[in-house]
């Protein structure tokens, strides 16, 4: 599934969670630099990726699970040949488990030269947003730790919690790795 | 923005780093046969071609230094120089300067070494190494201090070249002798006269120069040269051609051939000189030369200024040169030819081949889902022939594809000589640093290797290189007190064995200092004194590879840091290679690289365990297995087997991946037995699902290296498998395996052999991919016969139906080992525990082996023929209502319980045992004593309760002198120096008889799949009637008669040590006999 068919997507998704979004967007454009992010909703908290880092957006797909890692990876696809990693989102955040539904979604992102899929309960909209509506991350949101965030996009009355993609995968890997192996 | 020399800049880079690589290879050689003229050809033609690819990209200090070089290898070539130590190292000097420069360039900056003080230091030495001191006019300082005028060479026409010259003018073109003068100060003329060349190439035909061509190329030649040139272009044409930078005056004479009394006269018009720089001037010569040509246009030739010789001088001249050089021009056309023989290859980067190779694979991936696509359109569409010619279609796309990706594949393999040549240069240097006397043979250098495994293995073996010459080769003065040869050889080998290609590193030094290597494990605290004592000589070896792991007393700057073994390790490993060490103190060590033969494509062993797929690569996989659960041995919480009697540790793939097994209690366990280096275990997986190449895919490109796993692989399907890294799993057990004492380890090997079932097929029939092997589902145990009824000698012999003829007495058997197996002062060493020699261990072991496999085979050829002997009386049977088979088929098994016994026996007292084919008989129960011996010598017995679903006695009786015999076997002590039975002295018989009588009850229980274990031994020394006696007592004895299974042992030189002997109790003998022949038909 490619981004057009996201966008297109996106307001069914819109529908189910109840939220009217559609004209925010135009009077930001005149502040500056705008960021895109593609946003997903985990238990009403909005997370954004951004959008020049995202590959593709995938269902959810038939995973290998991938024994000795950390419980947070849920296994690793074949994306056309390459054998990409999963991150569970809500198990790196340490969020309850959820179902797999029609709306999962894996967002494929690109960092540091590696594909990585991020499982996520649904992929909610692309979000723009001026980068002076940016802040730097400062209190504990929901139990995610600084190190996954980059900043909280603030968008009238919503926060968006703007996602570090790069520590995502790697961040405690070590202590957590080693703990599960036996 | 990086330093680079132009589009040209790679192919120079590489062209050089090959001319470099010859250089110093021919170097090596020149040094060793100086008169090698040929050699010091091709050193010649490689500094050459260095010197004007440098020029050419315009790397002019460079050239210069080469040119230097040349100079020298002049000399050399010359006679004028000789070859002395610090000629050849000014020249390996160069080399390295060179190589700086090269280096430098090729990593994007712009080279900046000063090279002056080398090329004075080449001067230094060319005058030094003049043999007489006396100047003979070669080198370029000389030279240059001679006038243009003398300067010019002499016209020297060849026959060959008289001929062109001939067929040049028949078909219409003129001929000329053009005299080129370039400026004396020009800096490398020869530049200069290459340009003047090809400008000339490229409008007519060169014949020759003079000088020769490939001395043209060198400034010894100095500012002046001539050509013979044929061109239908006019003179002007040839004039500007020639004019260019610095050539300060061209002269041009026209040429013509005519006939004279059979000679070919070659006649010179006049000359027409052009000088440079000053157009008008050469415009007015031009006029005034060219006048004068046409006035000479006749038959006779003129001298030109110049030209002292006069044609018919030259003539003569020609005619000798002709006779004396007729043949070198056809040696040039050799060695030219030689030349040309090098393959013409292309360049092509390893990422663009890689790339290709990973598409390829894809394409061979995407490929099988026509299979199954296949398969489906099969189901639905009508049209036979459509599916038919999809069919055909789908199947040559296939073999293309399949043929692509060898062919892709075999592009990456390179042959090692490559990286082998290049260790010549090293260690020389490193034996001149050492001052060793130190020989690099290499083997092998045709061997191919992945390229990948090419780029790399330079390092590991660099390391190896060093280790051996500083640390592994002893000095001249020891190895000459040692009596070995003062040159001492690093073999370099190269092989390809099975699916893996081996590289080795071989030195005839000292070897590894096995109590050094364990003092500074125990300094660095790398294991325990008791971890170490439990090791054996491999494992302690390998600690060598442990980061900052030395022995070195002192660092030197090539090695002791403890680094170099590390790297190799790690590299290896990393290319999935491993590295294993034989040595032999005093005589030298070799270090085995091996490598998978390629690296992205694998042939691999695909398992299941419930529904996950894992791969183990097929090089990692020894044999495929099946066990029951019965056989396994859990020893504080490790789970081992008996395989042929090897202790084989097991790790349940399930737990490793942290699923459960699917596999129900009583089915067949398959076992992968999997090595690694010289460790095996096994690995428990639910089903194995048959062979597969497959394509590996990193994960540690998109994640990480994940433990356990050396990568991933697509199926046909689409899905994704694992690949399981066998190293990091053996690793893992093999630590835990440590921890296993051994008194355990040896409890396990003497409790009997695991009853295996190989599926070996699996190994050797590649099974289409995709399509599963069919597990084989049948049970393994041995009983197997149609009739239910179990004949243990029928199915290893399955073909000796008829019963051979009975001898009546027991036979003895000897068992038949080859002279010479089995080193015979090894077995009557003094120490108790197995002797382990160097290297050697396994073949013992395996010859020990050997021989008692053949000698159980024997046995049971002999079991057939020993059958109905003994036949008990009729009476005592029936007393006891054992009939006749039952007793046949009791000694089936006791054979091979025997059998078991004899082999631990001789494992633990590591000597050649002998035994009589187990005896069983009914008899009355007075009559055991007498049967056994001497009624009134003293002797031990020792008694081995059996416990469990059959009851008996397990007896072992010694005579009192065999006895202590044993004990000092056993303890090591002095020969015959135990008289008295001791506290130790007993417990040693009984872990002995413990040990026996354990692979004799377990034989039992494993046949008859009764519970039968060993209870605790008993010891009674007296004479044998009492010990008979104290026997029969505990002995459940509920008739006058019992059953005897009585087997002797003999030392090879047929002392009897003593017999074993089993008294099951009538009831369970009943109970076994039962068991055996239920268990065989169940099966």
């Amino acid at each position: 599934m490619d981004l057009n068919e996201l966008l297109n997507k996106q307001d069914l998704i819109s529908k189910t969670v109840e939220k009217e979004v559609a004209g925010e967007e135009i009077d930001i454009l005149t502040e500056g630099r705008i960021i895109q992010l593609v946003s997903f909703l985990l238990d009403e908290v909005e997370y954004g990726v951004d959008i020049l880092a995202v590959h593709e957006i995938l269902r959810f797909p038939d995973l290998t699970r991938l024994p000795n890692t950390p419980e947070y990876i849920k296994g690793v696809i074949n994306l056309r040949g390459n054998v990409i990693p999963i991150v569970d989102v809500r198990q790196r955040f340490g969020y309850k488990d959820a179902q797999v539904t029609d709306l999962t979604r894996v967002i494929v992102i690109e960092t540091t030269e590696k594909l990585v899929g991020l499982l996520v309960d649904n992929v909610y909209q692309v979000v723009r947003i001026p980068e002076s509506h940016i802040d730097p991350p400062s209190e504990l949101i929901e139990g995610v730790s600084e190190e996954y965030i980059t900043g909280i996009g603030r968008l009238k009355d919503r926060l968006i919690v703007i996602l570090n993609i790069s520590n995502i995968l790697f961040m405690e890997e070590e202590k957590t790795g080693s703990d599960k192996q036996y | 923005m990086a330093f680079t020399l132009g589009e040209y800049q790679d192919i120079f880079l590489e062209e050089a780093d090959e001319q470099l690589q010859e250089l110093n290879q021919n170097l090596l050689e020149l040094e060793k046969n100086p008169d090698d003229i040929e050699i010091i050809n091709n050193i010649f033609r490689a500094a050459h071609s260095l010197k004007s690819s440098a020029a050419f990209v315009g790397l002019n200090d460079l050239s210069d230094l080469a040119h230097k070089m040349e100079n020298l290898l002049q000399g050399i070539r010359d006679k004028t120089l000789d070859i002395t130590p610090e000629v050849v190292d000014i020249i390996f000097k160069c080399f390295d300067q060179i190589n700086g420069v090269i280096e430098t360039v090729s990593s994007g900056e712009e080279p900046k070494q000063d090279l002056t003080w080398l090329m004075d230091e080449i001067q230094a030495v060319s005058e030094k190494a003049k043999p007489d001191g006396s100047e003979k006019a070669k080198t370029g300082t000389t030279r240059g201090a001679m006038s243009g005028e003398d300067m010019i060479p002499k016209t020297v026409l060849a026959s060959d070249d008289r001929k062109n010259i001939k067929r040049g003018l028949d078909s219409g073109n003129s001929c000329s002798e053009i005299t080129v003068f370039i400026d004396e100060t020009a800096q490398m003329k020869w530049v200069k006269a290459q340009l003047v060349l090809s400008n000339l190439g490229k409008i007519g035909k060169v014949v020759s120069t003079m000088p020769h061509a490939e001395d043209l190329t060198d400034d010894v030649m100095s500012g002046v040269f001539k050509v013979i040139y044929l061109t239908d272009n006019s003179i002007d044409d040839i004039k500007r051609a020639c004019n260019i930078d610095l050539v300060t005056r061209i002269d041009i004479k026209s040429i013509t051939i005519s006939r004279k009394e059979d000679k070919l006269v070659i006649q010179f018009g006049q000359n027409e000189t052009f000088l440079s720089g000053d157009d008008k001037k050469n415009e007015k010569q031009y006029d005034f030369k060219s006048s004068l040509s046409k006035g000479d246009d006749g038959d006779f030739s003129s001298d030109s200024e110049e030209e002292e010789e006069d044609p018919t001088e030259l003539i003569i001249n020609a005619e000798l040169e002709s006779k004396s050089s007729a043949k070198k021009p056809a040696e040039r056309e050799d060695s030219d030819r030689k030349k040309i023989t090098v393959l013409k290859t292309v360049k092509v980067s390893i990422d663009k081949l890689d790339l290709l190779l990973n598409n390829v694979g894809e394409l061979v991936i995407a490929n099988s889902g026509f299979y199954k696509l296949y398969e489906e359109v099969r189901k639905t569409v009508i049209e036979k022939s459509l599916i038919n010619e999809f069919k055909s279609r789908m199947e040559q796309m296939s073999r293309i594809a399949k043929d692509l990706q060898t062919g892709i594949m075999k592009t990456r393999m390179v042959p090692i000589g490559q990286v082998f040549s290049r260790f010549n240069r090293l260690v020389r240097d490193l034996a001149r640093d050492f001052n060793k006397k130190v020989e690099l043979v290499t083997k092998g250098e045709e061997t191919e290797l992945d390229k990948k495994v090419i780029d790399s293995i330079g390092e590991p073996l660099l390391h190896l290189i060093r280790n051996a010459i500083d640390h592994g080769i002893e000095g001249s003065d020891e190895r000459k007190r040692l009596g070995k040869s003062e040159l001492a050889t690093v073999t370099l080998n190269a092989y390809q064995g099975g699916n893996q290609i081996f590289v080795e590193v071989i030195d005839d030094g000292r070897g590894l200092n096995l109590e050094m290597i364990k003092k500074k494990a125990l300094e660095r605290n790398l294991a325990t004194r008791d971890m170490i004592n439990s090791m054996d000589n491999n494992d302690i070896y390998n600690f060598i590879f442990t980061p900052g792991f030395s022995t070195a007393e002192k660092i030197t700057d090539i090695s002791g840091r403890g680094v170099g073994m590390n790297v190799v390790k790690e590299i290896v490993g990393e290319l999935n290679g491993n590295v294993s060490i034989e040595t032999e103190t005093g005589m030298g060590t070799r270090f085995v690289l091996s490598f998978p033969l390629t690296l992205a494509i694998i042939p691999a062993i695909m398992t299941k365990v419930r529904k996950e797929t894992y791969a183990i690569p097929l090089s990692d996989v020894i044999e495929t297995i099946k066990i029951s659960e019965s056989d396994v041995t859990t020893i504080e919480g490790h789970e081992v087997i008996n395989l042929r009697g090897e202790i084989l540790s097991l790790l349940r793939l399930c737990d490793f991946i942290g699923i459960k097994t699917a596999l129900g209690k009583d089915q067949k366990i398959p076992v992968v037995v999997v090595g690694f280096g010289n460790r095996k275990i096994g690995l428990i997986v639910d089903y194995l699902e048959g062979k597969q190449e497959i394509v590996i895919k990193s994960l540690e490109q998109n994640y990480t290296t994940v433990k356990g796993f050396a990568g991933a692989s697509i199926l046909g399907d689409g899905s994704i498998c694992l690949i399981l890294d066998i190293s990091s799993m053996i690793n893992q057990v093999i630590i835990e395996q440590e921890k296993i004492s051994r008194m355990d380890r040896q409890r396990i090997i003497e409790a009997g052999e695991a009853e295996v079932e190989k599926t070996a097929d699996l190994i050797q029939e590649p099974t289409k991919p995709d399509k599963p092997a069919d597990a084989p589902k049948s049970g393994g145990s041995s009983f197997t016969t149609d009739t239910g009824r179990v004949s243990i000698a029928e199915k290893l012999q399955p073909k000796a139906q008829e019963p051979a003829p009975i001898p009546e007495t027991p036979v003895k058997m000897e068992e038949k080992k080859p002279e010479g197996d089995i080193d015979e002062l090894e077995m009557f060493d003094d120490s108790p525990k197995p002797v382990t020699k160097l290297g050697d261990d396994g073949d013992v072991d395996k010859k020990v082996h050997e021989a008692l496999e053949n000698f159980k085979k024997e046995l049971r050829d002999n079991i057939k023929a020993t059958m109905d002997t003994g036949s008990p009386s009729e009476h005592m049977v029936a007393s006891l209502s054992i009939t006749k088979e039952d007793l046949n088929n009791f000694q089936v098994i006791a054979n091979i319980g025997a059998a078991n016994a004899a082999e631990s026996l001789s494992k633990i007292i590591n000597k050649r045992i002998d035994l009589t084919i187990p005896e069983v008989t009914v008899m009355p129960t007075e009559q055991i004593p007498k049967f056994i011996g001497d009624i009134d010598s003293i002797y031990m017995g020792v008694m081995l309760p059996m416990i469990g679903d059959a009851k008996g006695t397990l007896l072992f009786i010694i005579n009192e002198d065999v006895g202590f015999q044993l004990i000092d076997l056993l303890y090591g002590t002095q020969t015959s120096k135990t008289k008295e039975l001791t506290e130790d002295g007993e417990s040693a018989l009984q872990e002995l008889t413990n040990i026996l009588g354990s692979s004799v009850i377990n034989v039992f229980a494993e046949k008859t799949g009764l519970k039968i274990k060993p209870d605790l031994p008993s010891i009674v020394h007296d004479y044998l009637q009492s010990v008979i006696d104290s026997i029969l007592v505990l002995h459940n004895l509920v008739n006058d008669y019992a059953v005897v299974m009585d087997t002797a042992f003999f030392f090879e030189n047929d002392q009897i040590i003593g017999n074993l002997l089993l008294l099951p109790e009538a009831e369970s003998l009943k109970i076994i006999v039962d068991r055996m022949g239920s268990n065989g038909g169940s099966n």
